[in-house]
């Protein structure tokens, strides 16, 4: 019932850190008892002071990030840190997965799993453990992956489910690509289920829909954060419709991970907007859930440029055609949905919608492919909110621009002898080169 | 020291019978009836019966559909049995002989005995009765493993998870399949954490509980401890079952050893005994049993054809080489050239060749001639070869780093003789070196030693 966060890097750390804030400015909202209740028992646990304290250990090879977000953590006044959670060393990675992965984590992975094992000990059940990184740079990416492994190893029977930030594509960092490319590889074989943000979407989410005009790091953190937190929240099940749910991990895992070739799940949260315009709109579930279902199908990230000429392919085929031929050239295709609905009025809201089986593969029927979760509770100030965690293709195209990147960085070996340094050899890029390939592959021929 | 020895041989069979009922095997005969057993009587010839039965309708329960032994005729019983035993390859002439037993009497409790042991030494039967029990016992024991079966040489049914498959053209039920063994795995690892979480809280009641009833025998309160306990012992006598397996296997395993030495003089005192001649293709030292297995048969008969092929095929090579140097030696007149060779260098050659060979063979068979090797009594009894009973395939002629001494001779005086010869020849060669050496220097004559 308790989730163990695990905070690496620096993304990791800040987007932990805003998460937790956001679980918290949500679970104190009017009218919302028992939900608050589940909601501090998964994500908090409380001292003899009453105080709550985060089931979260901060992982970072620097100490000037980790300082700053437990402080933030303690301005709020509602949560803190635990005081002992914190793992930092002096010295960074470098934006190096190879450092990370090869000399950081074997140097501190004792240190870093008692820490783990403390958290995860306090727990009396645990539903899963969920890191946050990001796979542009080292230590998310390096140690990351390498905590994961170890965990992995630890706890075979516990479901591992990582955030992971894929990076601008203009890119921030030049060996972004090498370092994204080495972690997915590598985590697909560890985790349960990869849920992914991508900066540039999020990044347009601000721009367009909440109006920033000057976009901080914090803002985009924000959103992830946001976003996260409508699916991690309490819910009301398939499983648990009276009560609310005790098992979230694993039954977003069984409900949408359950091949064990397709781990990566997007997210999709409408509406998003900034509050000032919040107190002006007024949302309806049938008009937002049409747009979800058109955002899936034209994989669109967000509500604004929605492609509306995309549809889905009708169930009818003229003179024989098949299948997918008649389908759009855009269609996204899914392998499994899950609709999280929060608010007011939620069993009015029509779902029928999600169920068509022209969206999923024909080899699952839809009971397999959809499920619903639902919450009267309304959602971190959002009256009506509705969230899609999908296992589809959209992810496809960001993800082959990753990978071609990486492989003409690659055909020339720039920086190559960077990693190569660390004991990462050139095989090593070819395994995951290939591993990717692969992922793609399936992608592609569902 | 006769009677320490049968004390522990009491010991040992009665922690065998543990075992055994441990795992739940009905009608287990007493550490006395194995004792009469091995002496022949008559009386243990029923329990030993029984007992094997039982045995033999577990391990193929998954394969056959065995009604119960107590309904059976005993025609009926004689006839599975054999069948059973004759499967996992044990071939005692009561079992696969032209005139078997027409009635259950007939067979005496020393073959039974060995029929026994030689079920028992492949290994495969007791870690199929404590899968099996252990698999009711523990309630949520690992994964979607089937119990593989006992008859040796079949294949096991093993879970394996679903791999990456790289053809790009899927089979689509096969994905739905996936998908649908991906969603089990994920629910029992939910059951998982769930009967973790169960445990911790069942600790939590009783330690309250057991603090709290000393001080307050409530009346609801007790009812509500009642209630819980059935529960709770329920799972206490799970515990304490599985646990009384693992103490009893624990105790067999160490005294397993002993039991073989003891079947040892059982099958001492039945050779004894035999009166019928043995085939006399028999080699010496074959495994313990004494009787030929079928398998056994099998792999004779697949030895004898490849020597045959091996023969034909070496006779054809030796006649193509004659013609060929023959050809060579006709067709190029008198020139020597480097394939033609004459008889003697020839036959000069291939000594040489065998000889390497030899030695090669010699050095790489048995470690013991080679190495260094410590003479020890042969125990327990000196008349007969030492064998033992190992786990693995039967028909092994080389016991685990024990060598009768009569063999050890012979393979050191061949290997004598092969050295001599090599030695005779190295001195050859430097004779002749030394006379060429001598003859090329002038003013320089030889006068080799008196040949003695």
């Amino acid at each position: 019932m308790s989730v163990v966060s695990l905070q690496l890097g620096q993304c990791g750390n800040q987007i932990g850190q805003e998460l937790f804030s956001v679980i918290c400015d949500d679970s104190n909202g009017p009218n919302r008892k028992k939900y608050k209740q589940c909601s501090d028992e998964r994500f908090f646990y409380e001292t003899s002071t009453g105080e709550l304290v985060a089931r979260s250990v901060l992982v970072d090879m620097e100490p000037k990030v980790i300082s700053q977000v437990v402080v933030n953590a303690s301005k709020s006044g509602r949560w803190t840190y635990g005081d002992k959670a914190c793992f930092s060393q002096k010295q960074g990675s470098g934006n190096n997965w190879a450092n990370g992965f090869c000399v950081h984590g074997p140097r501190h992975e004792e240190a870093v799993e008692n820490l783990v094992r403390r958290e995860i000990e306090r727990c009396d059940r645990l539903a899963g453990i969920f890191t946050m990184m990001s796979v542009a740079g080292g230590t998310g990416s390096g140690v990351g992956t390498y905590i994961t492994q170890r965990l992995r190893d630890l706890y075979p029977n516990s479901f591992i489910l990582n955030q992971v930030t894929w990076p601008y594509g203009a890119g921030e960092v030049i060996v972004q690509n090498y370092n994204s490319v080495l972690s997915l590889s590598h985590l697909y074989q560890l985790s349960d289920a990869i849920l992914v943000h991508e900066n540039d979407t999020v990044h347009k989410i601000c721009s367009r829909l909440m109006n920033i005009k000057h976009i901080s790091i914090s803002d985009v953190n924000k959103v992830i954060a946001h976003q996260l937190a409508s699916v991690l929240q309490p819910a009301y099940t398939a499983d648990s419709p009276s009560h609310y749910c005790t098992n979230p991990i694993g039954e977003l895992m069984s409900t949408l991970v359950c091949h064990p070739e397709y781990k990566l799940l997007s997210l999709c949260n409408i509406p998003q907007m900034s509050s000032t315009s919040l107190a002006y709109s007024v949302f309806h579930w049938p008009g937002l859930l049409k747009h979800l279902r058109q955002m899936l199908i034209a994989s669109a990230r967000m509500e604004e440029g929605i492609d509306w000429t995309v549809s889905a392919p009708s169930a009818v085929t003229s003179r024989g055609e098949s299948a997918t031929n008649s389908r759009h050239k855009n269609f996204n295709l899914s392998l499994a949905n899950l609709l999280i609905l929060r608010g007011k009025d939620v069993s009015t809201a029509v779902i029928d919608g999600f169920k068509d089986p022209a969206l999923y593969v024909p080899w699952l029927n839809t009971e397999n492919s959809f499920s619903t979760w639902s919450s009267p509770v309304a959602f971190n100030g959002y009256e009506k909110s509705a969230t899609l965690v999908s296992n589809n293709q959209s992810l496809l195209k960001p993800l082959n621009n990753i990978v071609r990147k990486a492989w003409n960085m690659f055909a020339s070996r720039a920086y190559v002898h960077q990693y190569t340094k660390f004991g990462i050899s050139e095989e090593d890029f070819l395994d995951s080169f290939t591993a990717l390939e692969q992922i793609i592959s399936s992608y592609t021929h569902l | 020291m006769q009677r320490e020895k049968s004390v522990k041989v009491k010991e040992v069979i009665t922690s065998l019978c543990k075992l055994l009922s441990a795992l739940s095997v009905e009608s287990i005969p007493t550490a006395e009836a194995f004792r009469r057993a091995k002496f022949n009587r008559k009386d243990a010839a029923l329990d030993m019966w029984s007992l094997l039965s039982r045995l033999l309708q577990r391990a193929f329960a998954l394969d056959c559909a065995c009604q119960d032994s107590k309904d059976q005729d005993f025609d009926m019983q004689l006839l599975f049995v054999r069948s059973a035993l004759c499967y996992c390859g044990y071939g005692a002439p009561w079992v696969l002989g032209p005139q078997p037993p027409s009635h259950i009497k007939e067979v005496g409790s020393r073959d039974l005995l060995l029929a026994f042991g030689w079920v028992l030494s492949t290994g495969k039967l007791l870690d199929f009765l404590l899968t099996e029990k252990v698999y009711q016992l523990d309630t949520l024991s690992s994964g979607p493993a089937i119990a593989k079966s006992v008859i040796p040489g079949q294949l096991d049914i093993e879970s394996h998870g679903p791999g990456v498959d790289t053809t790009v053209k899927k089979d689509q039920v096969l994905q739905a399949l996936q998908w649908q063994y991906g969603k089990l795995r994920l629910h029992w690892k939910s059951l998982l954490s769930a009967q973790e979480e169960k445990s911790r809280f069942t600790h939590r009641v009783i330690s309250n509980i057991s603090t709290s009833a000393d001080c307050q025998p409530h009346v609801t309160g007790s009812h509500h401890s009642n209630m819980t306990s059935t529960a709770l012992d329920k799972e206490l006598e799970r515990i304490q079952a599985l646990n009384g397996i693992l103490e009893a296997y624990l105790d067999w395993k160490l005294h397993e050893h002993l039991f073989w030495c003891w079947m040892d003089s059982v099958i001492d005192s039945s050779l004894t005994d035999v009166s019928e001649v043995e085939p006399v293709d028999w080699p010496p030292g074959e495994r313990a049993v004494m009787m030929r297995c079928p398998h056994g048969d099998e792999t004779r008969r697949a030895v004898r054809r490849l020597d045959k092929m091996l023969l034909r095929l070496q006779t054809e090579l030796r006649a193509i080489r004659t013609e060929q140097s023959t050809l060579t030696l006709t067709s190029q007149g008198g020139r020597q050239g480097a394939s033609g060779l004459s008889e003697s260098q020839r036959m000069e050659v291939e000594k040489k060749v065998s000889g390497y060979l030899e030695g090669l063979r010699l050095t790489n068979t048995s470690a013991i001639t080679s190495g260094g090797f410590l003479p020890c009594l042969q125990d327990p009894q000196p008349t007969k070869p030492p064998h033992r009973f190992h786990t693995g395939e039967p028909g092994l002629a080389v016991t685990a780093g024990k060598l009768q001494a009569s063999v050890a001779l012979d393979e050191l005086r061949e290997r004598e003789a092969v050295l001599q010869w090599q030695l005779e020849r190295l001195r050859q060669n430097i004779r002749e070196e030394m006379q060429r050496q001598a003859s090329t220097m002038e003013g320089m004559v030889l006068i080799p030693p008196i040949k003695r």
